[in-house]
């Protein structure tokens, strides 16, 4: 009880996007709501949104990801690194 | 035959002067050793995210094919000594997705739906640092008294 009164507090250190209240597709994370099945290496834009500005991948916590699509997304930045389509580490 | 997804980067200078013989530098490779293209197209020409064999841009070129297993290391092999070729990527393509009808990159999530919220732009680390520092502080003072 006095756990839900507290502003969201439960659900505060899962941080992320998962848009409490917004009624928009809670507790999904966004690849789950955009129905990816494969999260494509190729989309360097997607993945770089979900980075850092130094290039660093964004944690499950700060994006959101489920756990198979964060891990899906890990494999695909390693992917999009290799192929210069995403820096390893931006200045 | 298992579908591969392969992704070239090609000598941009080359590719201005001569697009068919370049192209042709890939496509030689993979039919050479038994692999069926599926679908090719030159996808994007760029500015890279770091320098590749001191080449500053680059043209990606994208092939799905269809090969015996074991051909796939000899085209690794022969895309190596290629000259032309900066850099190469062949995956397996996963069965449970249908192979792509064009080349052509679509964003998987929409843009509204990939912002981050203000805390989780490059402030995050300097506020996190702050958090760290503050935390040290606070223990220190607590040890004292």
């Amino acid at each position: 009880m006095g756990y839900d009164d507290r502003g969201g507090g439960k659900f505060k250190r899962y941080g992320g996007d998962r848009n409490i209240g917004t009624g928009l597709g809670k507790g999904k994370c966004r690849f789950c709501r955009a129905k990816i099945a494969y999260v494509d290496w190729k989309d360097s834009h997607t993945l770089s949104r979900l980075s850092t500005g130094q290039g660093k991948m964004f944690s499950r916590k700060r994006s959101g990801n489920c756990a198979r699509h964060q891990r899906q997304f890990n494999i695909a930045v390693k992917h999009a690194r290799f192929m210069a389509l995403l820096p390893y580490v931006a200045h | 035959m298992p579908i591969y997804e392969g992704m070239f980067l090609l000598d941009s200078a080359r590719v201005a002067k001569d697009w068919e013989g370049t192209e042709a530098l890939v496509t030689n490779v993979l039919t050479r050793y038994g692999a069926t293209i599926k679908i090719k197209d030159r996808w994007d020409e760029r500015k890279l995210a770091y320098a590749v064999k001191k080449q500053r841009r680059g043209t990606y070129y994208i092939a799905y094919f269809d090969a015996p297993p074991a051909s796939v290391a000899e085209i690794r092999r022969d895309l190596q000594l290629t000259e032309g070729v900066l850099r190469f990527l062949i995956l397996s393509w996963p069965t449970e997705v249908p192979v792509p009808e064009k080349i052509e990159i679509k964003r998987m999530v929409p843009d509204d739906d990939l912002k981050m919220g203000g805390r989780d732009d490059e402030m995050g680390d300097r506020r996190r640092d702050d958090d760290s520092d503050g935390g040290s502080s606070n223990s220190d003072s607590g040890a004292r008294e």
